[in-house]
């Protein structure tokens, strides 16, 4: 068995999602490998070479692997995947983008963002968006896996010698090019896929008061939500409407404000990483599931956080 | 503390308003349970709908008290926090020649008997309060101008905040696994947080009644039946507001409308639903045919929504007797066992009143409202409370 | 240009699901079920795509239980032409449903399929790579933007920290992003409809494909409960306990 990770980089280096990915890989008692596939990505070969545990790094050095393509990264994956038991991508746009191409080229299965290795051909993964865990077998030759970072603590980044061994680049596709990237202005998220989202309530009163959580969700980079009895009595728009017949939601940081906590609302929020929730009333049923919970004014509180951060 | 003078099975709008009561009207020890949290059974699932139009006398007793409290409810419990999320934005029934029209006429009579605020509108009248409506067949049109919508889940928490600051003791996610029971008396309950004891309990179980009938074998009818809710998107013919609450007796269905943030509508059946085999609050699936058929019965009434959206559905569940009204009051056999279950879909309307006169019952005070009517011993002596409309939930 | 845009009934996003006590999977009988979500935003573009006339027909694949033909009609009526359900009780994964839909593919021969980028039920996000892969065809995966010209689709996609454009020959495979677009409400008169457009009910034998699973279920069991939270008595507070000890901001 030898597990070969297909490093997370920018050429230069390498990123910190690769380092939970060897984490996870090293729990597979196996070598582990790295494929490092860029453009002018020495750097990124070097970096893979020093992580604690890797014992050989694969280099796949073109133009055409420049952009991550999936078609391109595939190619290069299937062209060195030979004597590996198992692949392992971070759970990433790009590891997602290009493991199930991989695995279906293979003719396996595809095992997406595990959070626990329980045995070589033995992995725990959320379903339903986290609300149920499912342990998986597979008994396919190869394992093609995306690993959920957040799960596995990062490898050390220093400590590693391995080799940096030069792999001939795998042909280019010529029905996909690459044309240009934007990286993120500060724009409001999407709400059903934003880190962070600051949800309004009954308590704010009015639409116009709604209004307070703007400069909070500016500086937080975050989403505006609300809840039913908001949006039903007109505060904030229908499409902000967070929970059960709104949106659910699942950021690293859920912030109720003069939200009650109905639990119509909390089924839409409940899976957040960390829930915040201001209110007037100490014993809003939000507090049940809030992590950190301030009883208090909002209309001091929320200008006063707005200000501290 | 182990031991109480009352202990309120379930926490939904009518056990909170029960318990409210209950610590409003003296009662110095009180225990309210719930398996879940406050109002996460069918109290979420309500409309909210607000009205006293009913065809039982008694009903509309219970429902002018209870709107009195909405109209006036931060004072009424005290809190100048509290909000039902009340829309006053009046309540319009209309019938075409036909069946419903000799109930509809009898009922509107019988309720300005009682002194409701009531008026009779012309079409003309009505197409000015509800101009996305047709009335151009429309018989008879009533409008109680005291009547809307407003919150169930909000009026439950805010009955229960006030319970507690009365000094009820609340505990939530707490199973009960039986009522206890000595020489056919009340002496406690046994839940998942340990025995309690007590010499009343008030169940306001819901759908979940069945376990209670179980636990003190007594026989108690009560059926869960589901019914679908659906919110409409017409961006020609918005439903604010300002728009009342309107029930089309001349649907199939006998719908039930309102505006849903303003702008939506929502609507549903007011007629038999699908009956469940066991108590069951989860949503269910709205086949696209029940929505054809819904719309075209809508668009019947309200032109424009021949080509509305559905923007969105969900289902709520009825606790429904045979009669369609609540049992309430005291099981015989059982002594310090008081019941207020059965509401079949209209039990929200009802909870400010239903709660303050069990509350009464349980503490030996006379009632404002008589429990008489609604007695348990009614499905076995034949007195049906069966209103003039047949099934449903306008009784 | 014909497009074909797969769905798949999943128990709607609202509904919590329980885990079975026996741990042998999640409840889901008598459960609400609805058309995936992402997927209904793969049949908005598509239908977008026909309405702007770049595509000829819209073609709604299903593959699974008979009351996918549900799901089916709300494709219809959101716009779909006609459907194809490929149906089989067993538990299908990703790879035999890549391989089911390359089967139709081959039949039918579309210059583009969209899919949603992942089921909320097994929450996999692999299909529309996989049927890439088997196709041989280029893939944009994540898509908010999708402009079709000339025989070539330019994409942007959802990437970590931004988006990126890419340049496809068609035929290619697209799944779907959230922000995409805003699919319509069906419409009342569309219900009525679609109940009249075509719906062609297939197999996996008669499409020679094998739809067994690959992995198994060893145990599927509920996550952690959520740990109580605690008071913080001002927002100073508050702040020191989210930056240091949550550590989300």
């Amino acid at each position: 068995m030898t597990t070969l990770v297909i490093a997370e980089h920018d050429h230069g280096a390498i990123k910190s999602a690769t380092l939970n990915t060897v984490a996870a890989a090293r729990l597979l008692g196996a070598p582990v490998h790295v494929l490092v596939a860029g453009l002018n990505a020495r750097g990124a070969a070097d970096a893979a070479a020093a992580i604690e545990g890797v014992e050989k790094v694969l280099l796949a050095d073109a133009a055409h692997l420049g952009d991550f393509l999936a078609e391109n990264v595939s190619a290069q994956v299937l062209a060195v995947a030979d004597g590996y038991s198992h692949l392992l991508f971070a759970a990433t746009a790009n590891g997602k983008n290009v493991a199930p191409r991989v695995a279906a080229k293979l003719d396996v299965a595809q095992i997406s963002e595990i959070i626990s290795v329980e045995s070589a051909d033995t992995f725990a993964r959320p379903i339903y968006a986290g609300n149920a865990i499912a342990t998986v077998r597979s008994a396919d030759a190869v394992k093609v896996i995306t690993v959920r970072t957040t799960a596995f603590d990062a490898a050390a980044a220093v400590g590693g010698s391995a080799l940096v061994e030069a792999v001939a680049p795998a042909a280019a596709s010529d029905k996909v090019s690459f044309m240009s990237r934007e990286v993120s202005k500060n724009e409001r998220p999407e709400l059903t896929s934003a880190r962070t989202v600051v949800s309004g309530g009954r308590g704010l009163g009015s639409a116009e008061n709604f209004k307070i959580l703007d400069p909070l969700a500016e500086k937080l980079g975050a989403a505006l939500g609300a809840s039913r009895a908001a949006v039903d009595a007109g505060y904030a728009p229908n499409d902000w409407q967070v929970g059960q017949t709104g949106k659910i939601v699942a950021p690293q940081l859920y912030i109720a404000v003069g939200i009650s906590g109905a639990i119509q609302h909390l089924a839409g929020m409940k899976d957040a990483k960390v829930i915040v929730a201001i209110n007037k009333d100490a014993e809003a049923p939000i507090f049940g599931v809030a992590d950190y919970a301030l009883a208090g004014d909002l209309f001091h509180a929320v200008p006063q956080l707005t200000a501290a951060l | 503390m182990k031991s109480f003078d009352v202990i309120v099975i379930g926490a939904g709008v009518v056990g909170s308003s029960v318990a409210f009561h209950l610590a409003r009207l003296g009662a110095k020890s009180v225990l309210l349970l719930d398996r879940g949290t406050i109002g996460a059974g069918t109290t979420s699932q309500s409309s909210g709908i607000l009205r006293t139009h009913y065809s039982v006398r008694e009903n509309v007793e219970l429902a002018r008290r209870s709107w009195d409290v909405f109209n006036n409810f931060a004072s009424y419990v005290g809190d100048d926090d509290a909000s039902a999320g009340l829309v006053k934005c009046g309540y319009l029934i209309a019938s075409p020649e036909g069946d419903k029209l000799d109930p509809l006429r009898a009922s509107l009579a019988q309720q300005v008997e009682q002194g409701i605020p009531l008026e009779f509108l012309s079409a003309q009248q009505a197409t000015e309060l509800l101009p996305i409506c047709r009335f151009d067949d429309a018989a008879v049109i009533g409008y109680e101008p005291e009547a809307g919508f407003a919150d169930a889940y909000m009026v439950a928490t805010s009955f229960a905040r006030g319970a507690r600051r009365g000094g009820v003791t609340v505990k939530e996610n707490v199973n009960v696994n039986r009522v206890l029971i000595e020489n056919g008396k009340v002496v406690g309950v046994s839940t998942s947080a340990g025995d309690f004891t007590c010499d009343t309990v008030i169940s306001t179980q819901n759908i979940w009644t069945p376990e209670l009938a179980a636990w003190v074998n007594v026989p108690m009818p009560v059926v869960p039946e589901r019914h679908a809710v659906l919110a409409l998107e017409c961006e020609a013919a918005p439903y604010t507001f300002k728009m009342p609450v309107y029930k089309d007796l001349g649907s199939p269905g006998m719908l039930y409308c309102r505006s849903y943030g303003g702008n939506q509508m929502l609507v549903s059946e007011g007629i038999v639903g699908e009956k469940l085999f066991g108590p069951e609050a989860e949503q269910g699936d709205i086949p696209l045919d029940y929505v054809a058929e819904v719309g075209e019965q809508v668009a019947d009434r309200f032109p424009a929504y021949a080509e509305a959206g559905l923007a969105s559905s969900w289902t709520g569940v009825y606790d429904v007797t045979p009669d369609w009204n609540p049992v309430l009051g005291r099981v015989p056999g059982v002594q310090g066992l008081i019941v207020g279950y059965g509401f079949s879909g209209h039990g929200f309307k009802l909870s400010p009143t239903v709660g303050k006169v069990l509350a009464q019952e349980a503490l030996g005070l006379a009632t404002d409202v008589s429990l008489a009517p609604y007695a348990i011993t009614r499905f076995a002596s034949g007195n049906l409370l069966t209103g003039k409309y047949g099934l449903g939930a306008v009784s | 240009m014909k497009i074909i845009t797969a769905v798949k009934r999943v128990v709607d996003y609202n509904v919590s699901v329980r885990v079975k006590s026996d741990q042998s999977g999640v409840d889901i009988a008598n459960v609400k079920m609805s058309m995936n979500p992402f997927d209904e935003i793969a049949v908005e573009e598509a239908t977008r795509l026909r309405e702007k006339g770049q595509a000829t027909e819209v073609i709604a694949v299903s593959c699974g239980v008979l009351q996918s033909q549900e799901t089916l009609r709300t494709a219809m009526a959101i716009g779909a032409d006609r459907a194809i359900l490929v149906q089989t009780d067993a538990e299908l994964q990703p790879l035999a449903v890549a391989k089911l839909l390359k089967a139709v593919v081959d039949k039918e021969q579309p210059q583009l399929v969209i899919l949603g980028k992942q089921a909320i039920d097994d929450d996999a996000n692999q299909t529309g790579q996989m049927l890439a892969a088997l196709l041989d065809w280029p893939q944009a995966t994540f898509a908010s933007k999708v402009e079709i010209a000339d025989g070539v689709a330019v994409v942007t996609r959802e990437v970590d920290g931004g988006a990126e454009t890419v340049r496809l020959t068609l035929p290619a495979i697209v799944t779907t992003d959230l922000r995409l677009n805003e699919p319509r409400y069906v419409t009342l008169p569309n219900i009525m409809k679609a109940k009249k457009k075509p719906l062609e009910i297939l197999t996996p034998e008669a499409l020679d494909v094998d739809p067994a699973p690959r992995l198994q279920t060893v145990r599927v069991v509920e996550p952690a409960a959520r740990k109580a939270g605690v008071k913080v008595a001002d927002v100073a507070a508050l702040v020191d306990k989210l930056k240091n000890e949550a550590k989300v901001i």
